[in-house]
């Protein structure tokens, strides 16, 4: 007899897959929102050191966030139902790392103009991915299969646009544009691949709360080595952030931000599959165009041609994102993904009819989680609220014009995104 | 009930052709960095 599984809805597959699309929606705010607070941190910090801050929110936020929502319990209870997923977890971390250290070397070498668009690409790699490996748009039909082909590459090309249009940055020494491209193209690489783990959690039944909790260990783990590595050694990290005190605290909420996108990312990437919805989540540079034009004012003076850019990008965009979320996967499609999944069933041992279940957003193992939190939860959050409180007292406000109107503006419409969308999670899926 | 399986992580790593997609690219992905950071 299987444990009674808890829902508050009634789902379809129709509605999992607006539920997938809102969430993708969601991780492109939150992701967009996360430059803000970074923008805030004067310049005269090693890239590195600013990606190490930023991870160190992160890490904070993967850890409270699932506990918060979950328990502690759960996230335990179910990473061991699953351990081979620890191994796809933490190699997704690894990848996450090793992809954004090689940002750092693309921008140096061509500039935020040319590196942006060509790690933007990394939609297109996991929609290949996610073709070849976990059956999604197969059998979807053509209609179907231009609509989400199209949407996707309609939403990189605004993404060159916007990048092109909105850099001010200049490229690098001639001679290292070469390195400079396929550092980014690498990069676009290995995001793309990042998501291969992402759907294999899902489709064996692991809940996105508990793969992130595992998955910051590769992270944080791999950032702090190319830190060091790249940074200086470890004494030049250790000076570096006692001297980046003052800037800590918007670094950690620039990831705390980030972790919120990316929880909303993996639960797209579980209802609708990585070919929808990490191109709809990558509508972020949208966002962080709204956030840097209007509220820290980086587009003002530009010339009419820009802005014409920055309009057309923004267009393809919103197009591309409509497009995808009008392409729910048919009947035909669906039976691809249940394939990918008994594969997995086969392979480890699942139970397929759990597993189902769970794609459904139903949740087994809901009781773990009304249990009654233990008292470690209580005191994990005093830690990181008093680390956060600890930042907050050190942190130095930076002298960086910004339109209050537009700040307050974008930060209702942000976090009416989240409210709007954790609800519709919780209502459907109780967060599974 | 169903007996909980506990699959093990060797399995996963030798016999998973999926695993090996990932790690091929990762390893690439590091050689390619070193190469690049070279001053």
């Amino acid at each position: 007899m299987r444990p009674e599984t808890k829902r508050a809805a009634p789902v379809t597959p129709s509605s999992l897959h607006w539920l997938g699309v809102a969430c993708g929606l969601a991780a492109g705010a939150w992701l967009g929102a996360a430059e803000a607070p970074t923008k805030l941190v004067n310049l005269g910090f090693s890239p590195f050191l600013i990606s190490l801050g930023t991870v160190g929110g992160v890490f904070v936020a993967r850890w409270t966030v699932p506990m918060a929502l979950k328990g502690t319990r759960y996230v335990v209870r179910d990473i061991r139902e699953s351990p081979h997923l620890i191994v796809w977890a933490v190699l997704a971390g690894v990848l996450w790392a090793v992809a954004n250290t090689l940002t750092v070397f693309a921008i140096r070498r061509v500039g935020l103009s040319i590196a942006s668009p060509l790690w933007n690409t990394n939609s297109l790699v996991g929609l290949f991915w996610g073709w070849l490996l976990f059956g999604e748009l197969r059998n979807a039909g053509a209609k179907q299969l231009l609509k989400v082909l199209g949407g996707a590459f309609a939403i990189v090309a605004g993404a060159c646009l916007l990048a092109y249009a909105t850099s001010r940055q200049a490229g690098g020494p001639a001679g290292a544009a070469a390195g400079g491209i396929a550092a980014a193209l690498g990069a676009g690489l290995l995001w793309g691949t990042m998501y291969i783990p992402y759907r294999k959690a899902y489709l064996s039944g692991m809940n996105p709360l508990s793969f992130v909790t595992v998955f910051t260990f590769g992270e944080l783990g791999t950032v702090s080595i190319l830190a060091i590595v790249f940074g200086g050694g470890f004494h030049g990290v250790v000076t570096e952030l006692q001297r980046a005190r003052p800037a800590l605290f918007w670094l950690f909420l620039g990831g705390f931000c980030w972790v919120l996108g990316d929880l909303f990312q993996q639960y797209a990437a579980k209802y609708v599959g990585i070919g929808r919805g990490i191109p709809l989540s990558n509508t972020n540079q949208l966002w962080g165009l709204a956030w840097g034009a209007l509220v820290f004012g980086e587009t003002s003076g530009s010339a009419t041609s820009v802005l014409i850019l920055i309009l057309a990008g923004s267009l393809l965009m919103v197009c591309g994102a409509g497009a995808i979320s009008l392409a729910a996967a048919p009947e035909s499609e669906q039976a691809a993904w249940k394939r990918a999944m008994e594969r997995e069933c086969h392979r480890y041992g699942l139970d397929p009819d759990r597993l189902a279940a769970r794609l459904r957003g139903e949740d087994d193992r809901a009781e773990t989680s009304s249990t009654g939190r233990p008292w470690w939860e209580l005191l994990i959050s005093a830690a990181a609220l008093g680390l956060l409180a600890w930042l907050a007292r050190l942190a130095r406000p930076q002298l960086i014009p910004v339109n209050l109107a537009w700040m307050a503006a974008l930060t209702v419409a942000t976090i009416g995104v989240l409210f709007s969308s954790g609800f519709l999670l919780w209502k459907r899926t109780r967060f599974s | 009930m169903k007996a909980p399986f506990k699959p093990s992580l060797a399995k996963a790593i030798f016999t998973d052709e999926q695993f090996w997609v990932p790690v091929v690219i990762l390893a690439l992905g590091i050689i390619f960095l070193v190469f690049v950071a070279k001053p």
